[in-house]
């Protein structure tokens, strides 16, 4: 699959100047956006999934920074961007859909009005005209009554409902990515199936590429093109949707498969990972998930590893190398 | 809506009825006796008697509560015991007075807190917002009248250029109001400040940034309307504590306005206007509590639905 490239990310570096020390979020990953595809990043809480979302629009605020690192949005670094760019860059080039949406609405602004705050920025439109284009795409998410939803506020929405408004925000300049940042993890069951859906058939209908974070597995499989893994801010697997499923290669990924429970087999106990999220304020040699890795050995633990292709998989752990066998 | 309303008003009904028998009750129950500080002890006790007839004090306590009350609700509050002025009459006096010098002062704090508490907000932790912390904290600490006095010297006596006192200058408003304005200014620069950083730190402030929103009309926008709750509730605690009369500033600055209007009444005793003024200010009490409450319907839709439910 030789597609367009669209997002280039290269050692990327976020890092957190708390009062404790200096917290790296995001540690020196790279990876690539395709145009038109969906990419599905993985991991759980605080391994630097929504850090990386953020950096992509440069978007952290102090204590954190980029740290280092490049991001070219069609040849252009996204980093080295003065305010004016940055400004109509954000919300036209690559949007965002937040996790939690009753937060991330403003509750004293309509949802028309917040809609049509974004297509004026980056357009020049008429009142009438914003209108009009927040009504239309009040409907393509599917919202019924979109007339009446226009002068509606958050609060008088739905759940799901105030999802598929943060979503037509985000659809409202045509945006080259669309950043899903857990967009299902505070909605029900049904309702998640439902977002999902429409997020996929507005990628196809608008022909934009989608990054979709999330922790939950179930999600990657069932919209994702392209799988990244990530542990304690580095991707420790890319690999293509169905690899990641039926031949996990890091022995993270591969817990993380194992951590699923099944309704079909008859288990007594869940499976989990077992020991702690290193503490990404300390200093570590070797790999980082090697106090918590069931084929760790001493060279885990003293070295670090570094990226390594097995097929059309990357994966950064030591299992592949070639000194492995011989590795003490 | 409507109802929400006229039921706020009911109330504020048996609020005022209340307070005009709090306040009645507390004046006579005082010490000393109006009519001899009224004649000043040269009086006989056949005159003493004549006046106490005269005023209706000989009536039993109960009557002379229904006799106050009837006229209270025609705006008659008698005349004035110390100088037979009726008492409507320098309340008309002392009133604009203290409305324009109040408006003003809350008009400067409002200009004032609101800018530099949201500065200080948006450049938290840095030496703005030290300084203007620091300022604001001098401000409150330093007594209304001490802050008076060296305006006083410093703008009328060394510069000349301000009046020191009276209300003949035309610039006689510029000292008092600086006064009562940056010291309710820095109050609410405070509150501003602790208002406007919650906002700030919300989802949808990101969301705001994300679509490309300035951060200047993030904040403007998104951010000061959603911490204008706690701010109207401070401005009208502010409007009414200006409204009822700024005691020490008025006296200081010798401004004929309400706070001394009352301040005096109570000195020589001169219980119609002490009832009159207390009155006033369990009115205003009342009235701008309901007006800020109004107001939070407007700011915030979430309020508007429930509240008109209430």
């Amino acid at each position: 699959m030789a597609q367009e490239v669209l997002i280039q990310v290269k050692d990327l570096l976020t890092q957190f100047r708390l009062d404790d020390g200096l917290l790296t979020a995001v540690n020196g990953i790279s990876f690539e956006i395709h145009k038109g595809e969906t990419l599905g990043i993985v991991g759980e809480s605080g391994c630097g999934k929504s850090v990386t979302a953020l950096s992509l629009l440069n978007l952290i605020e102090p204590p954190g920074k980029v740290a280092g690192g490049e991001i070219l949005c069609d040849g252009v670094n996204v980093l080295k961007m003065n305010k004016r760019e940055l400004r109509s860059f954000r919300g036209n080039q690559i949007a965002m859909v937040f996790q939690e949406p009753m937060t991330s609405l403003n509750p004293v602004f309509t949802v028309g009005n917040q809609i049509d705050e974004v297509i004026r920025i980056h357009n020049r439109v008429s009142s009438h005209e914003a209108r009009e284009r927040t009504i239309e795409l009040l409907r393509l998410v599917n919202i019924p009554l979109p007339e009446q939803r226009y002068g509606e506020y958050p609060h008088q929405l739905s759940g799901g409902m105030r999802q598929r408004v943060m979503i037509a925000m985000a659809l409202a300049c045509n945006p080259k990515l669309l950043i899903c940042d857990e967009p299902t993890t505070a909605l029900d069951v049904t309702v998640q199936a439902q977002v999902l859906k429409l997020i996929n058939k507005l990628k196809r209908q608008m022909d934009m590429a989608i990054m979709l974070i999330t922790h939950d597995l179930a999600v990657i499989s069932s919209i994702a093109d392209r799988v990244i893994i990530m542990y304690a801010g580095q991707i420790v697997e890319e690999a293509i949707e169905r690899e990641i499923f039926t031949n996990p290669l890091h022995p993270y990924t591969e817990a993380l498969l194992k951590s699923i429970p099944s309704l079909s087999k008859n288990t007594e106990e869940l499976y989990m990972i077992k020991g702690m999220v290193p503490n990404l304020l300390q200093r570590h040699e070797g790999c980082l998930f090697a106090p918590r890795c069931e084929y760790a050995r001493e060279i885990c633990r003293s070295v670090e590893p570094s990226s390594c292709l097995v097929g059309n998989t990357k994966v950064l752990c030591h299992k592949y190398m070639d000194d492995w066998e011989v590795a003490p | 809506m409507l109802k929400y309303i006229l039921s706020r008003l009911g109330q504020a009904v048996i609020v005022l009825l209340l307070a005009t028998i709090v306040t009645f009750v507390l004046v006579n129950v005082a010490p000393g006796d109006p009519v001899i500080t009224m004649l000043q002890k040269r009086a006989d006790q056949a005159q003493i008697d004549r006046v106490r007839r005269e005023l209706g004090l000989d009536k039993p306590l109960i009557n002379q509560y229904f006799d106050f009350l009837t006229k209270a609700i025609r705006f008659d509050f008698g005349n004035s015991y110390s100088n037979r002025i009726p008492v409507m009459q320098l309340i008309k006096q002392a009133f604009p007075v203290t409305i324009k010098l109040g408006l003003w002062s809350l008009l400067f704090a409002a200009i004032f807190g609101i800018t530099v508490g949201t500065l200080s907000a948006v450049f938290r932790g840095t030496l703005i917002d030290k300084f203007i912390m620091l300022l604001a904290i001098f401000q409150i600490s330093a007594p209304a009248f001490w802050f008076a006095m060296m305006l006083q010297i410093f703008f009328g006596l060394h510069l000349k250029i301000l009046p020191v006192s009276g209300m003949s200058h035309p610039l006689w408003m510029v000292l008092p109001v600086t006064v009562l304005g940056l010291r309710y200014g820095a109050m609410s620069a405070r509150l501003i400040r602790t208002s406007m950083l919650d906002a700030l730190s919300q989802d949808y402030v990101r969301t705001a940034k994300a679509k490309g929103v300035a951060d200047i009309l993030v904040v403007m926008k998104h951010v000061l309307k959603n911490a204008s709750i706690p701010i109207m509730t401070m401005l009208g605690g502010m409007l009414r504590s200006m409204l009822s009369g700024a005691v020490v500033v008025e006296r200081v600055f010798g401004i004929q306005g309400m706070g001394k209007l009352a301040i005096d009444a109570v000195m020589s005793r001169d219980i119609n206007i002490i009832q009159a003024t207390c009155l006033y200010s369990a009115f205003l009490f009342v009235i701008i509590n309901l007006i800020v409450d109004l107001t939070y319907g407007l700011l915030d839709p979430r309020i508007r639905i429930t509240g008109g439910a209430k």
